[in-house]
């Protein structure tokens, strides 16, 4: 009785973890959106991007001192390093304003994310690849 | 800077500080030994130093989750050695043997592990902008009213849990703790969010109208419980799960047909 309830308990465990690793949320391609921290300001300080989906936003910081992104209205929070680049997924996100900061320089390293239907042309968008998908 | 420097060093280290008012507590009541505490500060220390001195490699790894990954598996470690520390600690109020010595090594293992990883953060921002001249006095006068109010916050805590335990329910310093452990596991979610490994959802309520999160008070809450003013329905689910969890485990001790397992380990 005490065996069979270990085995259930440890064939419990391995597929909660085999879900967990094979859920589509890991192997899916998102839209990338490219940030550059440069003299503690983020270029470019407004991002676009489109509703209800969910994107990779890479941060690359180009300074010689770390910077910390944060953001109360995206719940987010990630140090990134001097000369090194920090991945953050954002959304799916109702339409409006989402700002965020650098918590270390918080007068000047600001900016936001406008979820708007309508993208304008933008040079730091990846699109996703064809395979994957969520 | 004096003031972000002020709010950082809160963010990051009040934890630590509640976290060894609640050991302190539970040292008084069940016999920890001060010097494990001494000890497990020290390691503490030595493995913050550690972290900082890797933690931009770390970063980058796995796709840039490598971070994410580290803290994710550290919280879920200091959540059950929280739990195993507050169980083994019941079994000691019973029969005080060899289960002290394994208590202590909790107890000292969750104060390094906790000041790992709170105290790393403050330590890349310390280090980062130590080199610029012109901040060095903000940073310094920043840290000292930093941990001033830390032990201020700290030493109120102490004395409300002994307070409780006292007169009011013998075990609330206990829960005060699975609380406190909790918050920690609940932060999980969000990391892995963050990393796109667990899926979205918009949040179910929004409490900032009542305490907001980046407030004092949210600030407070947030680190002895992990107040969250806007989860979403997976942060409030692991939050709830973490907490039954964690209170079977503490009241099953208490259980009339576990008593059976005292009298084993007294015999």
């Amino acid at each position: 009785m005490k065996n069979s309830l270990i085995f259930m308990k440890k064939i419990s465990i391995t597929s909660l973890i085999i879900s967990l690793i094979f859920c589509p949320n890991v192997w899916a391609k998102r839209a990338e959106y490219t940030v550059e921290l440069k003299d503690h300001l983020f270029f470019p300080a407004i991002i676009k991007i489109p509703p209800n989906e969910k994107v990779k936003l890479i941060i690359y910081n180009r300074d010689a001192t770390p910077e910390e992104f944060d953001s109360f209205d995206l719940n987010r929070e990630k140090v990134i390093f001097p000369n090194k680049k920090a991945v953050i997924f954002i959304g799916p996100l109702p339409t409006g304003e989402y700002h965020f900061f650098g918590e270390f320089n918080p007068n000047s390293a600001k900016g936001v994310i406008v979820v708007t239907p309508t993208l304008e042309n933008q040079n730091n968008i990846k699109p996703k690849t064809e395979k994957g998908g969520a | 800077m004096l003031i972000n420097t002020v709010i950082l060093f809160l963010s990051n280290s009040l934890v630590i500080f509640m976290v060894l008012a609640l050991l302190l507590s539970i040292k008084n009541k069940y016999a920890i030994p001060t010097i494990t505490l001494s000890i497990g500060a020290l390691l503490g220390g030595v493995l913050m130093l550690i972290l900082w001195f890797y933690i931009d490699i770390i970063s980058q790894m796995i796709d840039g989750t490598g971070l994410e990954w580290l803290y994710v598996s550290i919280h879920i470690l200091v959540y059950f050695l929280i739990l195993r520390l507050l169980n083994t600690s019941k079994k000691i109020v019973s029969i005080q043997g060899e289960n002290q010595h394994r208590s202590s090594v909790y107890a000292g293992a969750i104060l390094a592990l906790v000041i790992m990883l709170q105290g790393t953060n403050f330590l890349i921002y310390f280090i980062g902008y130590w080199s610029q001249a012109d901040v060095i006095n903000a940073l310094f006068v920043g840290v000292v009213l930093g941990a001033g109010i830390c032990v201020s916050i700290s030493i109120l805590l102490y004395f409300l849990c002994v307070f409780l335990d006292e007169r009011f329910y013998a075990n609330s310093t206990e829960l005060v703790f699975i609380l406190f452990a909790c918050g920690l596991f609940n932060k999980i979610s969000g990391l892995l969010l963050q990393i796109d490994f667990l899926p979205s959802s918009s949040m179910i309520f929004d409490l900032n109208f009542i305490v907001r999160e980046k407030s004092e008070l949210g600030h407070f809450l947030k680190a002895l419980f992990g107040y969250d003013a806007s989860p979403t329905l997976l942060q409030l689910g692991l939050y709830l799960i973490a907490l039954f969890t964690a209170l079977f485990w503490h009241q099953r001790l208490n259980k009339p047909w576990r008593l059976f397992r005292f009298k084993e380990d007294i015999s």
